[in-house]
């Protein structure tokens, strides 16, 4: 007789589904994620989605439930059809003699973005409709595949020349065509994937402006009337601004990001503040708001400011570029001002949702971008955590709350991200951006819109909010450049696997759960969870306890010398780090970010690997190609001895670096001859050269390079320098030399060294030749070569292989490279 | 204009209402249910904070025992506690999830009673609820108390389960005096089959109602629940 027992209380929802959008926009993006796992053609993929939708369809119609379901598999089915679809056809019409070497070709096409002039180089893309390859008879005709050409620029003639190109304008081009390089170093910029996921499979190289002719002029289109506009705004943003901060500005209101200054740029990304360089969802909202509160103080009803926002926010779109915060925050806006002129309410969720889903749809490639992903996760964040957040925080004041909040909330839903894309995140971000952000998000840009209104009427009449946004500027960027010189709070890590970051992800939402008091004895969850948050992410920096395994990294930095050495501890040796020889450059040819291996390549690799500091670095020699980068490497990371020659110091170069060195700290020793040291059980160096008063020339150093033998769990390492054949018999003579495992073949495979007699005597399983492509010295030489293959001797070059990695364990030692 | 309307109530929701006056909440994605009523009706619902007597709940100037519990000889229910002032505000909603039928209201109930239950730092093993006659039943459709008790047994995720029957149709309570009440009560609820079953010595339950007036009601049911063995016997209520 239990009646009352049978019968379920009434629950709401259960089978009707609230957020429709949302789950499609869910769904789909799993389908494009599931999609780069495992790979189906899209016919399998259409099919599933056929069968899916039509059960799905079937059962809820009989039912009356599984819509939730059938919604989510449906979508995901979708998006993995659609990602299959868009891959199969993202190939290129440009018919290639091999792949491997360059082209030559006559290409005949249209100027597709304004071309960018940065120092003595000048990049153009070309929307290239025909072509014709040296060698070949025919010209081949091309359905409109984008080329990005290089243009090497001799004289601000040239530049100006390349400026004067618009939009639109037929161009013939003689240009060396190659294939995009793929990530040379571990932790490096994978330039291949990420031109192929912008539908690009060609880079061009154009050697004189010469090469390019105009073939035809077309009269001008919308895009140039936006072009010329950017280009007033721009210019007006010069007049009104001082120098110091007019590039900033620039960066801040137009999306123009190649005019902040670079020194700046580095800063913002050292401390998470880089979102407010680009354009970003918070300028959109400044922009609508005070578009809003204008219109509505002249007197403007609020459904006509919301009709005239809805149109004006595309045209900001387009002007800034059009970049994926942007077009994510427009589609929100617009929506969210709809609902105010169809007088309905907000569900930002689902707008949320709408705007994934249509950027999706329009292009699945963005999903890989970090922009992309960090402006959706973060946005979604703050939807739904600042409030359960900001609830929970002491203050009496529900404002001071949520001011706290915004930055907490987007700091732990971007964590992860940061950390895989970028590698490195600052323990004063929160707290930069607490402050920074109200700053520029409610002051700077605001007045710099005005300042940048009124000076398209007269330059004269910005000055006041210039004045005022420039001051505000000038502070933050005192600060930002003062706190950016600090190596302490900057933390490097490893990017986080996959599963890492789905646990975190699942964490952040038992915190909101717990803080939200959606389960029971949520007090004690809260506890639990924020435990749980600490310890994942301490997880990152705590190495895998027990594993023995010592990896050497030869890294690609060119034509130049440079590798790592991580110990099983967690010691890290670096030994050179490469670098490029400079030449005085004029003012007219300085670029931006000038290239520079330290910065572009031994830092990133050592923030990707997660060093946090160096314990010993070893400098072969004060030559540049093995010096010049350790200058970024001192200005980033701390380094405890630094291990060199007995020479004094030769070049300024060499000068500055060892004065930097000594500033911050670091011990110097000269290289400790003969004695066998352990670092730690199993792994130990012994210096072989040179002596303490053997040294030769003090103007060739090549001779006195530091040469040392590594030996962890018995084999063997040979790093060498740039040591030449009278070293080499120096040392043949001063010591009983052990077969080698591995040999860095010296000074890049020049034929002074690497003597028959060295190789004799060392007899290397394996040889590592550190040398750049096409390097005007012809390293590696032939004879060299010869002498190791003779000997039945692997050889990697980096210049052919990547960045090569020697890993090695007790009984066991594995080589790989970062190209086949 | 109104198409464009319809489709947009259609793919997208709308904000969260109170659930005691229906205003919009501007509570955002994640509130939690007891951010569902708004802070209006919150203040209204006049929650029951600072001194209460230790047995019954009721609101008092400084912790104590009652006079009402000092007076009552016989007491079976060991202690009662509840989320609010019994005002007239209070007696609408409640008569609302009764009368009217409206169920929607036991779930942010159901949600401040798990947060008292929380607060209070109850611990045992079994919720039950106060238990309608089968022909009152019929004649509602539901059971208010069996509502609430479920909704604060999800969240709190102690098992609810229904121990006690009414053996015997009383009529309303509210319009007699004291001994009226206790004489007519005499009685009227008996353990269920369930109940017989699952009451097993030292079964800590904790019995759910709407309104606590003088207790004679949980007092019966206490009764019946430790005579069949339950070894502590506690009750909850919305108001006091």
């Amino acid at each position: 007789m239990d009646v009352e027992n049978n019968r379920k209380p009434v629950v709401e929802g259960g089978c009707d589904v609230q957020r429709p959008i949302l789950i499609i926009a869910l769904g789909w993006l799993a389908g494009i994620a599931a999609n780069s796992f495992y790979s189906f053609s899209w016919g399998w993929s259409a099919a599933g989605l056929l069968i899916t939708g039509a059960t799905g369809g079937i059962w809820f119609y009989l039912r009356r439930k599984g819509l939730f379901l059938c919604l989510f598999f449906s979508s995901l089915l979708a998006g993995m059809t659609q990602m299959a679809w868009v891959d199969q056809r993202n190939v290129s019409h440009i018919p290639t003699p091999s792949t491997k070497k360059p082209v030559f070709a006559k290409l005949t096409g249209e100027v597709a973005e304004p071309p960018k002039v940065d120092g003595d180089r000048g990049t153009l893309m070309v929307q290239v409709s025909r072509l014709h390859i040296q060698g070949t008879n025919k010209p081949v005709f091309v359905p409109g595949e984008r080329v990005p050409l290089s243009i090497r620029l001799m004289s601000p003639e040239d530049q100006e020349r390349l400026d004067r190109l618009r939009r639109g304008i037929r161009l013939g081009v003689e240009a060396e065509l190659y294939r995009p390089d793929p990530a040379r170093n571990p932790g490096g910029f994978d330039d291949r994937r990420y031109l192929y996921q912008l539908g690009i499979h060609w880079r061009g190289t154009v050697s004189s402006i010469k090469d390019i002719s105009i073939l035809e002029v077309p009269p001008p289109s919308w895009d140039d009337v936006m072009d010329v506009l950017r280009l007033r705004l721009g210019s007006t943003l010069d007049a009104v601004y001082p120098a110091e901060t007019a590039g900033l500005m620039r960066g801040m209101l137009l999306g123009e990001r190649w005019e902040v200054p670079w020194t700046v740029e580095a800063d913002f990304i050292r401390l998470g503040l880089v979102h407010l360089l680009a354009i970003s969802g918070l300028h959109v909202g400044v922009f609508a708001g005070c578009l809003y509160f204008v219109l509505t103080r002249v007197g403007v009803t609020r459904e006509k400011t919301a009709l005239i926002i809805i149109f004006a926010l595309p045209f900001y779109a387009v002007l800034t570029g059009a970049g994926a915060p942007v077009i994510r925050s427009v589609i929100m806006a617009s929506l969210a001002l709809t609902a105010v002129i169809l007088r309905r309410w907000k569900d930002t969720l689902s707008f949320w949702g709408a705007a994934l889903w249509g950027m999706l749809c329009w292009n699945p490639y963005q999903a890989f971008q970090p922009g992309f992903q960090l402006s959706f996760v973060v946005t979604l964040a703050l939807l739904v955590g600042v409030g359960p957040v900001s609830r929970c925080l002491p203050f009496s004041m529900p404002g001071v709350n949520q001011l706290l909040a915004v930055p907490l909330v987007a700091q732990a839903a971007s964590f992860p991200l940061l950390v895989y894309h970028f590698h490195e995140i600052s323990l004063l971000s929160w707290f930069l951006n607490l402050w920074v952000v109200p700053a520029v998000s409610l002051l700077v840009i605001p007045l710099g819109l005005a300042a940048l209104g009124l000076g398209l009427i007269h330059p004269a009449l910005g000055w006041l909010p210039a004045g005022i946004s420039h001051f505000l500027l000038k502070g933050i960027l005192f600060v930002t450049s003062a706190v950016g010189k600090w190596k302490g709070p900057q933390l490097h890590s490893a990017p986080p696997s996959l599963g890492w970051m789905v646990a975190y992800g699942a964490i952040l939402v038992y915190i909101a759960v717990s803080l939200a008091k959606r389960v029971p004895r949520s007090g004690v969850h809260r506890w639990i969870s924020l435990i749980l948050l600490s310890v994942w992410i301490l997880g990152l920096w705590i190495p895998f306890p027990g594993r023995k395994e010592l990896q050497i990294t030869f890294l690609d930095v060119g034509q130049g010398d440079s590798a790592v050495i991580e110990t099983p501890s967690g010691q890290v040796i670096l030994i050179d780090g490469g670098g490029s020889l400079s030449f005085g450059e004029e003012s007219w040819e300085r670029r931006r970010k000038p290239r520079e291996v330290g910065e572009d390549v031994v830092v990133p690799f050592l923030k990707a690997r997660g060093i946090q500091r160096i314990d010993w670095l070893v400098m072969t020699h004060g030559d540049a190609d093995h010096i010049g980068g350790l200058k970024a490497v001192a200005e980033q990371l701390p380094v405890s001895r630094v291990i060199r020659n007995p020479h004094p110091t030769r070049t300024s170069l060499e000068r500055e670096l060892m004065d930097r060195l000594r500033r911050s700290g670091s011990t110097v020793f000269t290289a400790p001859l003969g004695i066998r040291w352990t670092l730690e059980p199993g792994v130990s160096w012994q210096f072989l050269h040179p002596g303490p008063l053997q040294h030769g020339r003090l103007d060739q150093t090549n001779n006195d390079s530091v040469v040392f033998l590594l030996t962890a769990y018995g084999y063997r390492v040979m790093m060498t320098g740039d040591i030449e054949e009278k070293g080499e018999k120096t040392m043949l003579r001063h010591w009983d030399l052990p077969a080698v495992d591995v040999l860095k073949v010296a000074h890049h495979g020049s034929a002074t060294s690497t003597s028959e007699g060295w190789l004799d005597a060392i007899r290397p399983r394996m040889a590592v030749v550190s040398v750049g492509r096409n390097n005007r010295f012809g390293h590696p030489a032939p004879e060299v070569i010869r002498r190791l293959r003779d000997r039945d001797i692997t050889v990697l070059r980096t210049d052919r292989n990547g960045a090569v990695t020697v890993r090695m364990q007790p009984g066991k030692i594995a080589v790989e490279s970062m190209l086949p | 204009m109104f198409l464009v309307s319809e489709l947009w109530d259609k793919w997208f929701r709308s904000p969260e209402e109170c659930r005691v006056c229906g205003s919009p909440l501007g509570g955002g994605v994640f509130a939690g249910e007891p951010h569902r009523v708004c802070n209006g009706c919150l203040e209204r619902l006049e929650p029951i904070c600072g001194g209460i007597c230790r047995r019954c709940g009721r609101p008092m100037r400084t912790a104590g025992v009652c006079r009402d519990c000092l007076r009552r000889s016989r007491r079976e229910l060991d202690v009662n506690r509840a989320c609010f002032r019994y005002t007239s505000f209070t007696r609408d909603c409640i008569h609302f999830l009764k009368y009217r039928g409206q169920e929607t209201l036991a779930r942010p109930f159901g949600s401040f009673l798990a947060a008292a239950v929380e607060e209070w730092k109850w611990r045992g093993d079994l919720v039950t609820y106060v238990p309608l006659h089968p022909e009152k039943y019929r004649e509602r459709g539901f059971n208010q108390a069996e509502l609430l008790a479920r909704e604060m047994g999800r969240r709190l995720w102690i098992p609810v389960r229904s121990l006690l029957i009414r053996v015997r149709s009383t009529s309303p309570q509210s319009r007699r005096n004291r001994s009226e009440r206790i004489r007519e009560l005499q009685g009227s609820f008996a353990l269920s089959d369930l109940g017989k079953r699952l009451l097993r010595t030292n079964r800590r339950i904790l019995v759910v109602d709407d309104v606590y007036t003088t207790g004679t009601t949980l007092n019966e049911c206490a009764k019946v629940l430790k005579d069949g063995g339950a070894s502590r016997v506690d009750s909850v209520t919305v108001a006091r």
